[in-house]
């Protein structure tokens, strides 16, 4: 595994068993792994309602409640007088380690401001989006402009945590007009600072940026951090992480208490879900695209086979709180043209407030659960669009796999209906690996990599957690009229052949099992790319595993196109759905 | 004003024993006008700005709890309480005052200052006349977001993630009991509104989704000798015989009692599978549900 040991990471004799909880913003959920046969397995998972709200008000208490729920399906008792039983007794009750992930509280709310944006802001976006942080920048901004007062609305109510003044380059520093704008930034930092309550002032910049800084600020403190170049901002991480565990996990509830019960700090579920990430990347050698639409908020992170990670996270924007905001942000139409029925824009927004009033309801209905998967379209679009910026998943150079995880993709009742969700959006292109946590347990394992990274892996490997939908292949472009996209050759191990020839328009599944394998070969039609350019056939040098829909033959076309008219629209929903049902 | 630091959390609490701090907003300064252990009505000034802003009023009927310097106090005292689901405007202190049933226009019942319970949507006409009465707040069942967003110049689901605030504040305190779109008045929250009419009423209209914060009536109503008082601590447990409300599904907003909690999980029409109760509902009938769809009443 390639990802080190926390400090707090248990010796590898020691461990017998694992508790990993999560704290979201609206549910907790528990797992439990415990040794069997010299391996790490998933023993037993549970959820319960995140109780940060009143009348409980206290985040250990969802995260009792849903260890509770693992002690009464495995008879194990995990809790006594209020305490973790830790380490695990002969007698095979408790655990020698919990782990936790909070994703409740959201992100650490950091405001960039300063001339030095367009020096700093990749490497700086780099460093908040590893932290669950995300940039408020306001539109518009860029270097020597300063249009603050956009921000001015959202921060009645929702004030950043952090300002963050870049100092422009150290050239540009020496100039009269260099070092005016940046005053001019501090200035307005001090100015929103009184504004909005009192966020962290963090200065970044050399040491004469900071000597300007002390002096413009006066008395105000103010956190210094010297970047060591434009890719690297020093010891911003460390400075945003610090601020993070302060003013986002320290304001939760119960925090402290919930601490105290964990064997290591607590991760956020980024840092979490990047771990897994980065572990499958590593061990497959594969760019591995993993996606989790949440309540709240919807992330995109981007691992390579070098070990490298893309974080995108819009932290508003999911299916129950966030539903509000994706509505705002993609508008009523865009929602709506997933639904295979209409739905007025009146009742949609009866419908998503309901949802944002009421967020651990779960669809009972099946327009219900249109809804929830249109909102999920679009938390992930948003995180698609919003990834295309440097530093982003847009810089993933080529999609191998895509992992869904999250309650909405999750809880599919039908795994092409999870499928259709992620192909979609993300929209990949040539033939990729689509697979799915449906025990929901990937950012309990990236936690477990904390505690002991063998265990995860071994946990990753016996278990089957991340369940292999199948391998998709994708084209772009249009043949000509009468001939089909592409014609698909399965070569089964057996020597046997499956031959399809796939519409344009269409998309289609094609048998090839769990533990099967099949050489894949393609022949796509002049005009139509399956990934090695327009009309180039392509065969996989190794055979392609199966999974739980078989091959996936998406010919629907890149980008993807829903038809205009309505009825159409929802006629042609209604067969992709119909042909990926599973 | 923060009134929510110490919430109940249950939709109805028929008596209450609730601590709600009292305070000048944060960047005010004035001075406290009471003192520890003073016993306080609901209309009274505790604190007054020094900027000659309105003063802070206790909101309950109790006794001073502790004084914050410079700042207000934190009161404590026995009420009757009925949670709302969203809210905008300023708080509001006042008599409450029920809107008839069925009635479109009531010009009788809406007195200056009051704070008029509708059990029905609130329409632009009602909020009109409610208005133009000078009435200081409205708890309704319900509204259209799309009357909300006119209201208000901002997109009503900003309103309630706190995102933006309102671009014309409403000029007096508005809570939906049961939020958006067509749904029934609860029988418990109106039932209990009809017993304390004339009492003082402090409706507070604060809500951010994020935060969990939601809007409340809190009403100083005499006690009757005898009547029932609810725990301070209720609990929120789902078991057979609770009385619930049903949120989403095809029975969204209807009322009802556990009549068991299934052992094994069910499946949806949505296809999903869920744990799951049976409901048998007011209305007649008896229905599965998710246990997450179910709110615990009182």
């Amino acid at each position: 595994m390639a990802v080190a040991p926390a400090p707090g990471a248990l010796s590898r004799q020691a461990l017998r068993s694992l508790a990993l909880v999560e704290c979201g913003s609206v549910w907790t959920h528990a797992a439990l792994f415990g040794m069997a046969e010299g391996h790490c397995r998933l023993l037993a998972r549970a959820d319960a309602a995140t109780t940060l709200t009143p009348p409980q008000a206290d985040i250990t208490v969802g995260l009792r409640n849903a260890l509770a729920a693992i002690e009464q399906i495995t008879g194990r008792r995990l809790i006594s007088q209020g305490a973790i039983i830790s380490p695990e007794t002969d007698s095979g009750d408790g655990v020698d380690g919990l782990g936790l992930i909070v994703s409740a509280g959201g992100p650490l709310r950091v405001m960039m401001l300063g001339p030095g944006i367009d020096l700093w802001g990749p490497g700086v976006r780099r460093a908040l989006a590893t932290l669950a942080a995300t940039p408020s920048l306001a539109p518009g901004l860029a270097a020597a402009d300063f249009p603050l007062f956009q921000m001015d609305g959202a921060s009645a109510q929702a004030a950043p945590h952090a300002l963050l003044v870049l100092a422009p380059d150290p050239a540009d520093l020496a100039t009269p007009q260099g070092r005016a704008s940046f005053e001019a930034a501090l200035a307005q930092a001090l100015a929103l600072d009184a504004g909005t309550g009192a966020p962290a002032i963090v200065v970044m910049g050399d040491a004469t940026a900071q000597a300007v800084a002390r002096q413009a600020l006066g008395g105000r403190e103010a956190i210094a951090v010297e970047p060591r170049s434009p890719t690297h901002p020093g010891s911003l991480a460390a400075t945003l992480a610090h601020l993070y565990d302060q003013a986002v996990l320290g304001a939760l509830p119960g925090m402290a208490r919930a601490r105290a019960l964990a064997s290591a700090p607590p991760l956020s579920a980024t840092g979490a879900l990047g771990r897994v990430a980065r572990f499958v990347a590593q061990r497959y050698a594969m760019n591995v695209l993993s996606v989790d639409v949440g309540a709240t908020s919807t992330i995109a992170l981007g691992a390579t086979a070098q070990g490298n990670l893309l974080t995108t996270l819009v932290p508003l924007a999911g299916v129950r709180l966030g539903a509000g905001a994706v509505l705002r942000q993609a508008g009523a139409d865009a929602i709506t043209r997933w639904l295979p029925f209409a739905l007025p824009e009146s009742d949609l927004r009866v419908a998503v407030a309901q949802l944002m009033l009421h967020p651990q309801s779960l669809p009972v209905t099946p327009a219900e659960l249109a809804l929830d998967h249109a909102l999920a379209r679009e938390a992930l679009r948003l995180a698609m669009e919003q990834g295309a910026a440097p530093g982003g998943v847009g810089d993933l150079p080529q999609i191998d796999v895509i992992m869904g995880t999250g309650g909405v993709l999750a809880n599919a009742p039908r795994l092409g209906e999870a499928a259709l969700m992620l192909l979609d959006t993300v929209q990949p292109r040539g033939v990729t690996s689509l697979v799915l946590d449906v025990a929901r347990i990937a950012t309990a394992l990236g936690c477990a990599s904390q505690l002991d990274p063998t265990a995860a892996a071994d946990a990753v490997d016996m278990d089957a957690l991340v369940m292999q939908l199948g391998v998709c292949v994708s084209t772009a472009g249009a043949p000509p009229a009468g001939e089909p996209a592409v014609r698909v050759v399965l070569e089964y191990a057996d020597g046997r052949r499956h031959t399809a020839d796939v519409l344009a328009g269409s998309i289609e599944l094609l048998p090839l099992g769990v533990g099967q394998q099949a050489r894949l070969m393609l022949f796509p039609a002049p005009g139509v790319d399956v990934g090695k350019g327009p009309g180039e056939r392509a065969q996989t040098g190794e055979p392609v595993e199966g999974g739980r829909l078989g091959v996936v033959i998406d010919a629907r076309g890149r980008p993807l196109a829903l038809p205009r008219d309505a009825a159409q629209r929802r006629a042609r929903l209604s067969q992709w759905l119909a042909a990926v049902a599973r | 004003m923060q009134s929510r630091i110490f919430p109940a959390g249950w939709p109805v609490r028929r008596a209450v024993e609730i601590t709600r701090e009292r305070l000048l907003p944060e960047d005010g300064h004035g001075v406290v006008l009471v003192a520890e252990n003073d016993p306080v009505e609901p209309d009274q000034a505790i604190a007054q700005g020094a900027d000659g802003s309105p003063p802070v009023v206790a909101g309950l009927r109790g006794r001073v709890a502790r004084v914050v310097p410079q700042r207000g106090a934190v009161v404590t005292g026995q009420v009757a309480l009925a949670q709302g689901l969203a809210g905008f405007g300023p708080e509001a202190c006042g008599p409450l005052v029920l809107w008839p049933l069925g009635s479109i226009i009531a010009p009788t019942v809406v007195t200056p200052g009051s704070i008029v319970a509708i059990p029905g949507a609130l329409t632009p006409d009602i909020y009109e006349h409610v208005t133009l009465g000078n009435a200081a707040g409205i708890f309704a069942a319900n509204a259209s977001p799309d009357f909300i967003t006119a209201l208000t110049g901002t997109e009503c689901t900003a309103l309630l993630d706190g995102t933006l605030p309102p671009v014309t504040p409403p000029p007096i305190a508005v809570v939906l009991a049961h939020g958006f779109g067509p749904r029934l008045p609860g029988r418990e929250i109106w039932q209990l509104l009809a017993e304390c009419a004339g009492a003082l009423a402090l409706l507070t209209p604060a809500t951010n989704v994020l935060r969990g914060q939601r809007p409340e009536l809190i009403i100083s109503a005499p006690l009757a000798a005898g009547a029932p008082r609810s725990p301070a601590t209720g609990t929120t447990t789902l078991d057979s015989g609770a009385a619930v409300w049903v949120v989403g599904g095809d029975h969204d907003g209807a009322t009802g009692r556990i009549a068991r909690v299934l052992q094994s999980t069910q499946v949806m029409p949505s296809g999903i599978r869920v744990h799951a109760a049976r409901v048998a509902l007011d209305i007649g009938g008896e229905i599965t549900l998710p246990l997450a769809n179910l709110q615990r009443v009182g």
